[in-house]
């Protein structure tokens, strides 16, 4: 299954930085980024036609400071945590779900949009994924002897309905995700797998957990 | 199960999702962070330095991407829309960048990109370490004030190990080995 495998970054040139510089700028904004220490790159997305995934990394900072964007070199959409921007972009008619490319998508929407108690992954391979390096040996083992693939079901308005594996601050669930042509996302019946303890035992070693 | 500790994800992505709540306004989700820092004598500390060097302090909307920008003389921090609570991680990544602000008016200069790979590394290093055992100082300074959801806040964030070093050893040669150690587990 593809998850963002063409998910490769490549770097713009001085003149196409410049522009990009300046197409995410609006009236008013502080200049987070300058062509001295600033670098853009583009990646293309599986699901989208005429849209490309746009990083904006600033060097002078440290740890070095990035904002990612939708956009067609013109028109930029910058990915501010929120569902705006993602809906926004699918609203010009790029967006192109299919079975082999929605799971993909999912996995995208999450890594740019917060949950309300922090970020969200979707686990569809449990071997590749760094969420799963916080997990002991024993949880790794519970994990694996009951984790599935992501599931997908086509419905009948032409969306999609995904159940994967979800990693939700604190825990591994499993869950519906219900994505309608045009990219809307809705999610429910949570089963829980596990609750995870990131760096648990260290904690208390120190002597500092609550 | 129950869909309870999830009513929050239920509300923003679910089936009946519920109308988002306004969050704070860039002023007062600031000044909640300078407060929370505040509590601690090193974190006082800072963002006094700040207002009379006059480092601005700037809240941003964006997902996971805050500094220090030496060439705007700022520090950013970027939350998502309506973001309405400040969270400990925050605080303590306000005084870090806090931290790297005074270095910089101090001489320490952050690396930049035209610098040689090597001392490129041993320049960003040397910062992050500074900037971790600053973290952890703040932690430790409210831990001490019973306030131990700072030091919670360092586990969440992966520095657990950083920090029982630090409280072990303080800021010597134990905290550059772990933070070694560390870089080589997940480099």
């Amino acid at each position: 299954m593809t998850i963002l495998t063409s998910n490769l970054w490549h770097k713009l040139d001085r003149e196409r930085t410049v522009a990009m510089i300046d197409g995410v700028r609006r009236d008013g904004d502080h200049i987070l980024f300058s062509l001295a220490t600033s670098e853009a790159k583009c990646a293309k997305l599986p699901f989208y036609k005429n849209l490309l995934l746009y990083r904006l990394t600033n060097y002078a900072s440290l740890p070095s400071f990035s904002f990612d964007y939708l956009g067609d070199g013109k028109t930029y959409f910058h990915l501010d945590g929120s569902v705006t921007p993602i809906y926004a972009a699918n609203d010009t008619g790029n967006l192109v779900l299919t079975a082999e490319t929605v799971v993909a998508y999912v996995s995208f929407f999450f890594n740019h949009v917060s949950g309300p108690d922090g970020d969200i992954h979707v686990i569809a391979d449990m071997h590749d994924h760094p969420v799963l390096d916080t997990l002991d040996l024993y949880q790794a083992a519970d994990l694996s002897a009951q984790f599935q693939p992501p599931e997908v079901h086509a419905g009948a308005n032409g969306g999609f309905t995904v159940r994967t594996t979800l990693f939700y601050p604190g825990s591994l669930v499993r869950a519906t995700v219900d994505v309608t042509p045009t990219g809307r996302i809705e999610v429910g019946d949570f089963q829980m797998l596990m609750t995870i303890t990131p760096d648990s035992e260290s904690a208390k070693e120190a002597g500092f957990s609550s | 199960m129950s869909n309870a500790p999830f009513e929050k994800l239920q509300n923003m992505l679910g089936r009946k999702s519920a109308d988002a709540a306004p969050g704070l306004s860039p002023d007062r989700f600031r000044q909640s962070l300078e407060q929370a820092l505040a509590e601690s004598p090193t974190g006082r500390r800072l963002l006094g330095i700040a207002s009379q060097q006059r480092i601005a302090i700037h809240i941003i909307t964006g997902k996971g991407s805050s500094g220090y920008l030496p060439e705007n003389r700022a520090v950013f921090i970027s939350v998502p829309p309506d973001l309405s609570t400040v969270s400990e991680e925050l605080a303590l990544e306000l005084g870090a960048y806090l931290r790297q602000a005074e270095l910089q008016l101090l001489g320490h200069k952050n690396p930049d990109i035209s610098m040689g790979s090597e001392d490129y590394t041993v320049a960003f290093d040397a910062k992050m370490i500074d900037s971790l055992a600053v973290m952890c100082k703040i932690a430790s300074e409210l831990y001490e004030k019973g306030k131990t959801n700072f030091v919670d806040a360092l586990v969440r964030m992966g520095h657990g190990e950083v920090y029982e070093t630090y409280r072990k050893y303080g800021q010597g040669q134990e905290l550059v080995d772990v933070y070694y150690k560390i870089s080589q587990k997940t480099g």
